[in-house]
């Protein structure tokens, strides 16, 4: 018997088959169709609504007069942003040690064994956010920020690894916020449609982004300011963060990761402090190896 | 019940109570994560298991351990892999701090024997770095796992060719197997299997981790193939199984130098030499001789090296003598001797040692070699120490009178001092530490050092005369001040504790002995004198921790541990075990004079209680002159018991008179006394027991 799939308006290109929004490959001949998030992305109804956002935006930054900074910092995001992915040190000296290790997120791992931990009423509900925004495959998708530098988010870990963006670009998704407190202000609950306008594919992230930080740009700004705009966050509460979510549809190995390196500012644990550095030491190392 | 746990994420999922949740709990921190902070939760992929255990703090604990073990392992294969200097050595600490507190170094060895090492030398260098570093321990294991490489290869060999057939009844797979034995079993022993027997009794011990019966027959099939494939013949033929050492590398050459100031390389050395001797303590030989062989190598490798070589090697065969380990002694005083063939302190502790070891001839000679270099005067008065480790203390005292100006010399002084103390010319002696007191104290040249040796030479004197509130006088006198000569402080620790257990003062006695061995932990005569303290105390079976049955070789004050063991084993009831050490033993033993005499008096105890008086007596007529009113008193006590067993009237009489005329030092000798005329010999030999123990040369 073939599980119940979600129907879609898509057709496999190669068999003209209706596509599934959740399954990456056509449930009849089993092409692969890319990965459902970016599909979801590519939506006329999406494209448009981001398309009108980002030239709303260009049209306030121009009465703002820095409609300068406005193209530079879009030309930055398309040419030199990408997604980095922050972890725990022990997790990356891990990473580094061993041969066959795979990134992947523990919805995925331990839900097909065990309910998710329960929490309080709220909880509950912020456990329903991945279903929400990708319902049955939010245990595929790892979460990573949009960033120009190689810096992500030092409340989700203590080393940030930029990854190559050859190895993400076509299963790759943006979300302007941080998926909770999207599906927090939109009132999105699970099944619903989402909000257009709001997710963008990797060649669409410089909408994305102008649509949501122009009204932060000022004149004179460079590349340092827009990235503590891009990425803001305390270094200790997740709730203050503000960045560009970025969905990894599956996990990825070491040889994705670019670069990494540490949080300056992070006051570790002598444990972690030793984790740390030998993950980046053997990080060296490999990306010598491999070059 | 079941949990799921990470390892590389270091968390465990725990199964709520009555409901189908699990919490999510951080084995790092020992905390429980907050629910939605748990989904931020990566973690590797394939290491996600399934852990059981009794309840949640059983499988919280499971998890930790496995958290832990898992790090470390990943630390030491990525230092093996290469690291930097500075963050190898962090691993190192860490390590070390690890393996000291959380885990056992066998944890962590078991696991990295998963699979042979594609190359050794990686390890070999590791190892070597870690001890240049003082981190014995860390050392130690990787020292093991090249060890056991070759052992390793050759099973796993023999794993991988055992045929599939052997696993197809198994609903484990081949790999599960061997992850199993890995980590629930100690892979280390197994490798170290003597026979096929051997093998196979350790090898079925792995059945256990498998619940189903078609797995724990398959795991003993498995392991009667491996047994006969790696002992493929009877065992007086089987393939030795053996460590291998390493070839034998040069003792010196060129090593790389390490870098640090003149304090990091002294702090350096002390902690290479504290492995070392480690090593030496734990009869791990080969170890201690592969570190001592690196230690040298480095410090030959500089110019001018050779005598911080040497000093290092005398060092060492000190802390061996301290150990009693006199082969590893003698092995260092050699090397020392090939580097420098003419050295006076080599010479001088090589004498020393043959001295102890009960070669006067030899000993003697190669002092007379010393007299020729340096240090004559030391030369010529470890001369005299021979002859009166010998007993021969006229001749002795002679040999000191020949040292040029040795009257004005305090240590020549203070040695004749002890000598006439030994033959019992107290007076005499008592006014040589008197003048040479009066000396240092009005600032005499030469004399500063020389007063706490006279203070303890008056104590020892006060102890034999039964003076123990004086002899506790000077000894706290001594303790009370500031010492330039630690290791002088350490004879005076143990003079004082001896006097507290003459006094019955067994938990001041204790303290301080309990003190000493953590401040000198090679310093065997301290935990003898500890065993013995606590075989007083009613503690005999901890006692015996201290007195364990002698492998190494054989050399003075070595004696003290049999004769601690005898007497706790006797009073355990163990007297065929208690004979070996009191009676059989006695004539290999290196002791002579006052030694001499306590180990006869043992042995006689041991024949009176078998009721055999004329072999006692025989040990009893041996006893020379005694000077200490104490083994006086013990003697005739003895003598008595024998003398009331035979019904010896007259001789019962002549004894009552000599001991009436005697200070009670020990009221239960003299309840001993009573005990032999109420003819309760066995309480009285109880009384003597506690009584011998109590004696401290």
């Amino acid at each position: 018997m073939v599980p119940p799939v979600a129907k879609s308006e898509e057709k496999c290109r190669r068999c003209g088959a209706s596509l599934s929004d959740s399954l990456r490959h056509c449930p009849t001949c089993q092409a692969d169709a890319g990965a459902p998030n970016v599909r979801a992305c590519r939506t006329d109804e999406n494209l448009k609504a981001l398309a009108k956002r980002f030239g709303d935006a260009q049209a306030r930054a121009s009465v703002k007069g820095c409609l300068e900074e406005f193209e530079s910092l879009s030309r930055l995001i398309e040419t030199q942003s990408g997604v980095v992915v922050s972890m725990p040190a022990r997790m990356a000296r891990s990473a580094m040690d061993d041969p066959n290790w795979l990134y992947t997120n523990y919805e995925r791992l331990v839900g097909g064994r065990v309910r998710m931990p329960a929490g309080p009423g709220n909880d509950r509900h912020r456990f329903g956010v991945g279903g929400a925004l990708f319902g049955s495959y939010a245990s595929d998708i790892m979460y990573g920020v949009l960033s120009l530098t190689k810096m992500g988010l030092p409340t989700y870990g203590d080393l940030h690894c930029r990854l190559r963006s050859v190895t993400i670009d076509q299963r790759t998704s943006f979300l302007e916020t941080n998926s909770y407190t999207f599906v927090s202000d939109y009132s999105i609950a699970a099944g619903e449609k989402l909000p257009v306008g709001y997710t963008a594919c990797w060649r669409k992230r410089h909408l994305l982004v102008l649509a949501k930080v122009a009204s932060l740009l000022s004149t004179g700004q460079s590349e340092t300011d827009w990235q503590a705009i891009l990425i803001r966050s305390d270094g200790k509460d997740r709730n203050n963060d503000d960045f560009v979510e970025a969905h990894i549809f599956e996990g990825f190995d070491k040889n994705a990761i670019e670069s990494m390196i540490k949080h300056s500012d992070k006051k570790l644990s002598r444990a972690d402090e030793t984790d740390r550095d030998l993950a980046i030491s053997a990080f060296k190392s490999f990306i010598g190896e491999t070059k | 019940m079941t949990g799921i746990s990470s390892r590389s994420a270091g968390v465990i999922l725990v199964p709520k109570p009555e409901t189908s949740d699990y919490a999510v709990f951080d084995v790092v921190e020992s905390v429980e994560k907050d629910p939605v902070e748990a989904q931020y939760l990566y973690s590797a992929a394939q290491d996600w298991e399934e852990i059981e255990g009794n309840d949640a703090t059983a499988l919280i604990e499971r998890a930790t351990r496995e958290y832990w073990i898992a790090r470390t392992v990943s630390h030491l294969r990525m230092a093996i892999r290469g690291l930097e200097e500075s963050l190898e050595v962090r691993v190192f600490e860490s390590t070390e701090e690890i393996l000291g507190s959380r885990l056992t170094s066998e944890d962590v060895l078991n696991r990295l024997l998963v699979a042979p090492l594609a190359d050794t030398s990686a390890s070999v260098a590791l190892a070597r770095s870690a001890l240049t570093h003082g981190f014995s321990v860390v050392a130690s294991v990787l020292d093991e796992l090249v060890e056991l490489q070759s052992l390793l290869r050759r099973l796993t060999d023999h794993w991988l060719g055992l045929p599939d057939e052997l696993f197809i009844d198994m609903p484990e797979s081949k790999e599960e197997i061997w992850r199993t034995l890995v980590e629930n079993h100690r892979l280390s022993d197994l490798l170290k299997s003597d026979n096929g027997d051997d093998f196979e009794n350790k090898w079925n011990l792995l059945a256990f981790s498998f619940t189903r019966p078609q797995s724990r027959t398959g795991v003993s099939i498995l392991g009667k193939e491996l047994s006969l494939r790696l002992f493929p013949s009877d065992e007086s033929e089987r393939t030795p199984t053996g460590v291998q050492t390493d070839e034998a590398e040069p003792w010196h050459g060129h090593v790389e130098r390490r870098g640090g100031s003149d304090h990091d390389t002294f702090v350096r050395v002390q902690k290479q030499i504290f492995a070392i001797a480690k090593g030496v303590s734990e009869g791990r030989d080969n170890r201690a001789e592969k570190f001592l062989r690196q230690l040298i190598k480095e410090q030959t490798s500089v110019s001018g090296g050779e005598n911080y070589a040497v000093m290092s090697l005398c060092y060492i065969a000190q802390l061996c003598a301290d150990m009693f380990r006199t082969d590893f002694e003698i092995m260092c005083l050699d090397l020392a001797l090939q580097l420098k063939p003419f050295d006076a302190r080599s010479l001088i502790q090589s004498g020393d040692h043959f001295k102890r070891v009960g070669k006067y001839e030899e000993a003697l000679e190669v002092l007379e070699q010393a007299r020729h270099s340096e240090g004559s005067d030391v030369a010529t008065s470890s001369m005299a120490d021979v002859y009166s480790e010998q007993g021969k203390h006229e001749e002795a005292i002679r040999i000191y009178k020949t040292i040029p100006d040795w009257n004005n010399k305090a240590a020549v002084l203070n040695a004749i001092a002890d000598n006439l103390r030994k033959v019992g010319n107290m007076a005499e002696s008592e006014a040589i530490y008197k003048s040479l007191i009066d000396r240092c104290r009005r600032g005499l040249l030469g004399y500063a050092d020389s007063e706490f040796r006279a203070l303890a030479g008056l104590a020892e004197i006060a102890k034999r005369q039964g003076r123990f509130d004086d002899a506790l006088c000077f000894y706290e006198d001594i303790l009370r001040r500031e010492h330039e000569n630690d290791r002088a402080r350490l004879f005076y620790r143990l003079g004082l504790c001896n006097v507290f257990k003459l006094m019955e003062q067994y938990h001041a006695a204790y303290r301080i002995v309990g003190d000493v061995i953590v401040d000198y932990p090679f310093a065997m005569v301290a935990r003898f004198i500890r065993g013995s303290i606590l075989g007083l105390i009613g503690e005999e079976w901890n006692g015996l921790k201290d007195l364990p049955e002698g492998k190494g070789s054989r050399s003075g004050q070595e004696w003290l541990r049999r004769y601690y063991r005898g007497l706790l084993l006797f009073k355990l009831k163990r007297y065929e075990d208690a004979k070996k050490d009191l009676v059989e033993e006695i004539s290999n033993t290196i002791a002579t004079g006052e030694g001499k005499a306590i180990l006869r008096l043992g042995a006689a105890l041991w024949f009176l209680r078998e009721g055999k008086v004329f072999e006692a007596d025989s040990f009893l007529s041996a006893i020379p002159d005694l000077y200490d009113c104490h083994l006086q008193y013990l003697s005739l006590v003895l003598r008595l018991h024998s003398a009331t067993q035979k019904k010896d009237r007259e001789a019962v009489a002549s004894l009552k008179r000599l001991i009436a005329n005697l200070e009670v030092v020990d009221t239960k000798l003299d309840l001993a006394v009573n005990a032999i005329a109420e003819g309760d010999f066995s309480l009285a030999i109880t009384y003597v027991t506690d009584a011998l123990l109590k004696i401290a040369a």
